[in-house]
């Protein structure tokens, strides 16, 4: 088994993983190591080893107990905009569902999409990364973190937030049963 | 075993007290054996309300903090034969008590009276949460009015969260000729936001006021319609099937508004 190997340039040092040792075993090999650089503010990085996200977190956290709180990992997994789009998508699988109807102060909020079984009254909000469903009246916030549209059918919500845009209801005429969506910045109702 | 019922409302002046009083004095006209419980402690209005204000000894807090028992607070209502109050302290606030000692107090009381009564304060802190903890069943009270709709709707939440699920509605203050004109919230308008089960509707009545400032019932006046609405509603709390009174204009009214152009 190829042992850790410790590689220092520019002010900073290199754990280089044997290419053979998965994250347990990379862990082991880091805690026999001997904390020479304790209590001095370094930066490391690692190399020979691909970790994710949640491995990555737990690297940084065992080398602050071996070298201190100076102890600063550079990380490879800084999420891009395309990759954040990519986990919501990933948890846009998780559906909340809510047998009840929302009364006003009460609030809702889902990983994924929403779906509610009753009606939002005036004053409660839903807040979603996906779609947010109310088979029942909207009359609160409906609030869409990510993309995704809003689905009622009885349309007369307080507001609507998709993203960064937002637009509340002028009227108090009821659409019925429709969707709101955003396009070019601005939201939309489509009666269905 | 009694039947505890909280009345509240969330808003300020939309007539719980008035409603606690009344409704009170209904059942105690039907025989029963009733006891309301002021628990707006600081703001006491109960007491001014049914006209005993001036025969208070002792109160909630006195009783709460053991310095008598519930039987030496209690103020009788001669007018009836089981109608009490326990009245609130008005110079403490609403810290004073517990929800603890609140379920203690109405496990104490519970086995002496048919009705237990409990008139909650305005808003949603300590007061809301000592007057909620021991009831079982609830009776909200909202007026005709977007901002009290929207009150009573929180209120519910709130009450579901305490575990009452038996929630009943009172519309206070209703205007028939202003629904009719479309310039007031209509009761369909109400249940449809609120959707939980009407107990009753009373109308706005010039009584009601009257009543109140001289310390008297409007549900014991038998020409008001008030009265009558609140005398149906413990009907309907005693498990009779009444069905809602229709709201009519008297002959005099009509001619007024006639004359006014309205």
């Amino acid at each position: 088994m190829q042992q850790l190997c410790v590689k220092g340039h520019g002010g900073k040092i290199e754990l280089c993983f044997g290419a053979e040792q998965d994250f347990s075993q990379a862990l082991e090999s880091l805690q026999k190591m001997d904390s020479f650089f304790r209590d001095t503010d370094i930066k490391i990085s690692y190399s020979g080893i691909k970790l994710s996200y949640n491995e990555e977190m737990r690297l940084s956290k065992e080398l602050v107990k071996l070298f201190g709180k100076g102890a600063i990992l550079e990380k490879k997994h800084r999420l891009s905009k395309e990759q954040i789009n990519y986990s919501l998508e990933e948890n846009e699988a998780i559906c909340l569902v809510i047998n009840k109807s929302l009364r006003s102060g009460e609030t809702v909020t889902g990983r994924g999409d929403v779906i509610i079984y009753g009606d939002v009254n005036p004053g409660a909000c839903v807040k979603a990364r996906g779609n947010i469903t109310v088979l029942g009246a909207l009359r609160g916030v409906a609030h869409v973190l990510g993309k995704g549209r809003v689905y009622s059918t009885y349309m007369q919500p307080s507001q609507i937030r998709i993203g960064k845009v937002c637009s509340y209801n002028k009227t108090t005429e009821n659409v019925g049963c429709a969707v709101a969506l955003e396009e070019n910045g601005e939201i939309i109702l489509q009666c269905l | 075993m009694s039947e505890v019922i909280v009345i509240t409302s969330g808003k300020g002046g939309v007539g719980k007290t008035t409603a606690t009083a009344n409704i009170g004095a209904a059942l105690a006209l039907s025989g029963k054996k009733v006891v309301m419980i002021d628990t707006d402690i600081g703001l006491r209005n109960l007491d001014v309300i049914m006209g005993v204000e001036n025969r208070i000894v002792y109160d909630l807090v006195d009783v709460t903090e053991n310095r008598c028992t519930y039987n030496k607070a209690l103020v009788r209502d001669k007018r009836f034969d089981g109608l009490f109050l326990l009245p609130a302290a008005q110079s403490r606030d609403k810290n004073a008590v517990t929800t603890t000692q609140m379920k203690h107090l109405v496990r104490q009381m519970e086995d002496s009276f048919d009705y237990i009564l409990i008139d909650c304060p305005a808003g949603i802190e300590q007061g809301f949460e000592n007057a909620v903890a021991a009831a079982k069943k609830a009776i909200v009270v909202a007026m005709p009015e977007v901002s009290s709709v929207r009150d009573a709707d929180r209120i519910i939440g709130l009450l579901e969260k305490h575990d009452i699920r038996d929630i009943k509605l009172i519309v206070n203050k209703l205007r028939p000729r202003m629904v009719e004109k479309g310039s007031m919230l209509g009761i369909e308008d109400m249940l449809d936001i609120l959707a939980i089960d009407l107990l009753g509707v009373v109308p706005d009545d010039e009584d009601i006021i009257i009543a109140a400032n001289t310390g008297e019932y409007v549900s014991s006046m038998h020409s008001s319609a008030a009265g009558q609405a609140y005398r149906n509603i413990a009907r309907r709390l005693n498990g009779e099937e009444v069905e809602l009174m229709k709201m009519k204009q008297n002959l005099l009214g009509k001619l007024f508004s006639k004359v006014r152009g309205a």
